[in-house]
């Protein structure tokens, strides 16, 4: 769109016919009082060697524009903490963070529990950091929630209705249900149901159940929770049917192949960014203390619970139908 | 006229700085106004861009999933675009209504953009996916409609407050050159006013100060105030010091030439004295000489009378003899008699018998036989304080005078009489004369030293005779008419004690 300001419309010949007398009087007013302010010369143009551009991709945890805007401020810190340039890339779905490693070469991405584990697998990402939470969690577990007045309360009760789930490359929003379904027996579950759905973001799943798209909805409880603070409807009119394990947050990944000293200063940055007031004005607004560090073998958890209901990762079809 | 200077300065430095004050004040309102113009003209293109934007994000929302369907990035950047849109907005507007039409507008656009995140996240059956799509487009053309609303109602607003903020420049612009105009003439005005305050004042002073020295110095300056009212004062009071000297000066010279006078009279006076004295002297030691000579010759006479008894012709020429040797005693005493009174003191005296004195004299004078003697002589004559001798001298002087004047013969008119001269009571003599007279031009001069007409003339008589009547605070005057006559006044003051 380019300086609403440097734009005028104005007509020349209007602003000539106005505008020069003024100048006349201007002129006469700056000699007159000696201040004319002269503007310093730009300083010559140092010489940088181009930033490294560090492009890390985003899931659709939450509205896709709400997502950017809570990630921008993290990434602006990280890139003046490390000099290299981290450049945000949202996907509308969680699979295409697998897809975009490959089509487009992301150098890194805040994984969600599940995915990373794909990417893990199939790309060979490794885990830096996650988020420690404002109540001090540093893990999320799925939910599986109905509205309260929709009467339903198990899984026999859902038969026939409407289930929203997240992403097929979610913890919360699809390992878990497909475990519900599998220890409710329940082998199919599309036939089970009247309908399942991707909302794509855990947001939408909740919206959806609350505002009756949907009968039944799974999504993790850290939105969950964030959503009971913004809307108070969220906690009165829904109620949750069952919990996944804990697994961890959404952590930041990166490529194996980038500079180490790069992938250190990164991770640095994230694990003492708490201990600065600029770092904190940050955290403060991603909504976290902090971060620390993370191992691969702390997603354990999810590749117990893939093993749990017979997915194979490595040829998991993480695709939405 | 400091003060004033001053207050002047003052008022046109104040007036400068009104003016400077308002043209600063001018040009800041006239910028302020083209700022709005212009920031209202962006705020229009704004929404323009920001309707061409949305209607970006509906194409790609109608393209989507098809062949055409743009990258996810570039619908990514064109919502968040709008998005950035709606927050400039909020830079330039504070307007109440504005910013609750802009709220409005952002609550919008913030439903537009999660709907247009659902579309592109949801994966759900067709008419689902529909649903949610034709919900986005619908938010999308609500979206539309609204920013269209607000583009319409910012173009009103523009044309108005474009007409508005013209008129005002319009009317700033006429103000200011009303205002170049005026201060500099105003300036001008008042400048010419001070400097003729200024001038008008020193003209006076000027004009003044040469009548001061053309020797007008009853001349005052009048009408002026403040320091030059002060300088005026001044002035005033130096021309009145001016005159005051130059009026003592004057009586200082005239004193000094009075004393000079009365210097050089007396000084002739003491001259006249001395003459007189070694006249009186010589006079005395002659008669004494021919006293013996002369009464011998008397004696002689008559003894010889006794012896030419019988001669008659002898004894006629005898008894001449005796007449006339007689007649040398009588002269050579009075001439005893006047230089003895030539040395006398002042004392009482009755001029009427000085005259009869004078005139017993006189009448042994060869020129005074052809003369008539008129006596007109106040009988109830007031005495006066004079020295004898020197009246006599006076008289004689006069008379003697009056006697060469008529050489043909004539008549000489002595008369007394008491006079009120200047409320001071004495007598008046006059000796008239039926002599050639004095011309006019002479007449000034006869009582100055050493002034005479005549040959063998002193020119001492008459100034003598002057300064004798000064010296008895008398006055002496002349009146002449040539071929008529003279008449000589004598005033004597009475002195005390002898007032008639």
């Amino acid at each position: 769109m380019g300086d609403p300001r440097g734009v005028g419309r104005f007509p020349r010949g209007a602003v000539d016919h106005l505008v020069k007398p003024l100048i006349v009087a201007f002129l006469c007013l700056a000699v007159l009082s000696g201040c004319a302010k002269k503007e310093p010369p730009p300083p010559p143009a140092a010489k940088k060697a181009e930033p490294v551009t560090l492009t890390i991709g985003l899931i659709p945890e939450q509205n896709i524009f709400k997502q950017l805007e809570r990630y921008e401020p993290l990434a602006g810190y990280l890139s003046r903490k490390t000099g290299a340039r981290v450049k945000l890339k949202v996907l509308p779905r969680y699979r295409n963070i697998i897809d975009n490693f490959r089509s487009s070469g992301l150098d890194g991405a805040f994984f969600g529990s599940f995915t990373y584990a794909l990417a893990h697998n199939k790309l060979g990402v490794e885990v830096l950091a996650r988020p420690v939470a404002l109540d001090n969690t540093s893990t999320y577990f799925g939910l599986i929630f109905v509205r309260r007045d929709s009467g339903i309360r198990n899984l026999k009760g859902m038969k026939g209705k409407r289930f929203v789930f997240v992403d097929k490359a979610t913890t919360a929003g699809y390992l878990l249900p497909l475990d519900y379904f599998h220890e409710g027996g329940v082998g199919d579950h599309r036939s089970y149901f009247k309908e399942t759905y991707f909302s794509g973001t855990h947001e939408d799943s909740i919206y959806d159940v609350l505002n009756r798209k949907a009968d039944i909805g799974a999504a993790k409880n850290t939105i969950f929770e964030r959503l009971v603070l913004e809307d108070e409807r969220v906690a009165k009119e829904l109620v949750v049917l069952a919990t996944s394990p804990r697994v961890p947050e959404n952590g930041l990944a990166v490529r194996g192949d980038i500079d180490p000293s790069l992938t250190n200063l990164l991770k640095d940055s994230l694990l003492h960014m708490h201990e600065d007031p600029e770092g904190r004005e940050v955290l403060k607004r991603f909504g976290a203390l902090g971060f620390i560090e993370t191992k691969d073998e702390e997603y354990d958890p999810v590749y117990r619970y893939a093993r749990k209901i017979h997915l194979d990762l490595s040829t998991y079809n993480y695709k939405n139908d | 006229m400091k003060r004033k200077i001053i207050i002047g300065l003052c008022i046109i430095s104040f007036a400068f700085l009104v003016s400077g004050a308002y043209i600063v004040y001018a040009i800041e309102t006239s910028t302020k106004r083209l700022d709005d113009l212009i920031q209202l003209h962006q705020v229009e293109i704004l929404r323009e861009h920001f309707l061409i934007q949305i209607k970006n994000v509906q194409t790609d929302l109608i393209l989507k999933d098809t062949a055409f369907s743009p990258h996810f990035d570039t619908v990514v950047k064109n919502v968040m675009n709008m998005g950035m849109f709606v927050d400039t907005c909020y830079d330039c507007h504070h307007n109440t209504e504005i910013i609750s039409k802009l709220d409005s507008l952002k609550a919008k656009t913030g439903e537009y953009a999660k709907a247009l995140s659902r579309v592109s996240t949801i994966r759900a059956n067709s008419p689902r996916m529909t649903a949610e799509r034709d919900r986005a487009f619908r938010v999308g053309e609500e979206l539309t409609e609204q920013v269209g609303g607000m583009i319409a109602f910012t173009s009103s607003n523009l044309a108005v407050k474009t007409e508005s903020a013209l008129t005002g420049i319009q009317n700033t612009r006429y103000a200011l050159y009303a205002l170049m105009g005026f201060v500099p003439l105003f300036s001008l005005g008042f400048a010419l006013v001070y400097i003729r305050g200024i001038t008008g004042p020193m003209e006076s002073l000027l004009d003044s100060t040469r009548r001061l020295k053309g020797g007008d110095l009853n001349h005052r300056i009048e009408g002026l105030r403040d320091e030059f009212g002060e300088l005026a004062l001044s002035v005033n009071e130096m021309a009145g010091s001016l005159k005051e000297k130059i009026e003592e000066m004057e009586r200082a010279r005239r004193d000094l030439a009075t004393a000079n006078q009365e210097l050089k009279t007396a000084q002739e006076q003491m001259v006249r004295a001395e003459t007189m004295a070694a006249i009186g002297t010589l006079s005395s030691g002659i008669s004494h000489e021919l006293t013996t000579p002369l009464s011998v010759i008397l004696n002689m006479a008559q003894l010889t009378k006794q012896d030419a008894l019988e001669n008659p012709a002898l004894l006629k020429d005898l008894e001449v003899i005796e007449y006339e040797a007689n007649q040398a005693i009588k002269i050579t005493r009075s001439l005893l008699g006047f230089a003895r009174s030539t040395r006398s003191k002042t004392e009482i005296v009755n001029v009427n018998e000085v005259l009869d004195d004078l005139f017993k004299i006189l009448q042994f004078q060869p020129k005074a036989k052809s003369i008539r003697l008129v006596k007109d002589l106040d009988e109830n004559l007031a005495p006066v304080r004079a020295g004898v001798g020197q009246l006599r001298q006076v008289f004689l002087n006069i008379i003697l005078n009056a006697l060469q004047a008529m050489p043909g013969g004539g008549e000489l008119t002595v008369s007394t009489r008491n006079r009120l001269d200047n409320h001071i009571r004495g007598i008046e003599i006059a000796i008239t004369d039926t002599g050639v007279g004095i011309p006019k031009e002479q007449q000034k001069k006869i009582f100055q030293t050493f002034f005479t007409t005549k040959e063998e003339g002193t020119g001492l008589g008459l100034a003598i005779s002057y300064g004798i009547i000064q010296e008895h605070n008398g006055k002496i005057e002349v009146e002449s008419e040539v071929g008529k006559g003279t008449t000589f006044h004598i005033f004597l003051p009475a002195g005390p004690g002898l007032v008639p």
